[in-house]
């Protein structure tokens, strides 16, 4: 059977290599079989704000509640408006407005706008601009999606992170 | 010491502490040094006596 093991999911959302490795070490000692798999969250003392962490938790995450409103999701067909519940659709939303790329066909027709990843991005763009954009954006009007003390940077973040404060800032908020 | 420095600079003991009681340490959302504070002084000793063990011990 296997032991408990631990694993990192990388900014890039892939596993690292030594994760694959754990992994594929761990579904060996499987006999064939159904099996019941639960991820549990770990912490550690020191923590270390890569940005997509920082992005999520702290930037959308703060911004959610009172930006929702304004980036309603229209479907086509049924015409049915639908705002972010989540971090996750509000990043994908984000991309279209921020990072926009468009798709052209050969015939010049159905073109399309979509979010282009953020992945590829280095740091000095992604933060430099794409997230500092959103930030300045938001911390006006129509929005005003932070406290008085404006959107906490990484080392900010990563310091509440780490001195246990970070979770009843975040609640308050 | 203020908390907010202890806890951005926690001893070697109170980070074994972290793995050792990870999910306590998670759901008390504090820092380290303020979790290691919380713990029984038994708690404390497995924590000391985990870090004397790793400090003898050869490396890998």
């Amino acid at each position: 059977m296997p032991a408990p093991f631990l694993i990192s999911k990388q900014d890039n959302g892939k596993l690292s290599e030594t994760s694959r490795e754990i992994f594929r070490e761990q579904f060996d000692t499987l006999e064939p079989g159904q099996y019941f798999v639960q991820f549990k969250p770990h912490k550690t003392a020191r923590f270390t704000a890569t940005r997509y962490k920082w992005w999520f938790d702290c930037v959308l995450a703060l911004a959610l509640p009172k930006v929702r409103q304004h980036f309603g999701m229209a479907n086509k067909r049924t015409g049915e408006v639908t705002y972010p519940d989540t971090v996750e659709q509000l990043h994908h939303i984000l991309k279209i407005v921020y990072n926009p790329v468009t798709i052209v066909t050969a015939d010049g027709t159905g073109i399309r706008t979509v979010g282009q990843s953020t992945t590829g991005m280095p740091d000095k763009d992604f933060i430099g601009e794409f997230a500092e954009q959103i930030i300045a954006d938001f911390s006006g009007a129509p929005y005003y999606a932070f406290p008085d003390t404006g959107c906490p940077d990484r080392e900010e973040w990563a310091d509440m992170y780490n001195t246990g404060e970070w979770h009843s800032f975040k609640q308050k908020k | 010491m203020d908390n907010k420095i202890r806890n951005l600079n926690p001893h070697k003991p109170a980070v074994a502490a972290t793995w050792i009681w990870n999910e306590r340490y998670m759901a008390s959302g504090t820092g380290a040094m303020e979790f290691w504070d919380s713990l029984s002084e038994s708690e404390q000793v497995i924590a000391r006596k985990c870090i004397d063990e790793i400090y003898f011990a050869l490396p890998e």
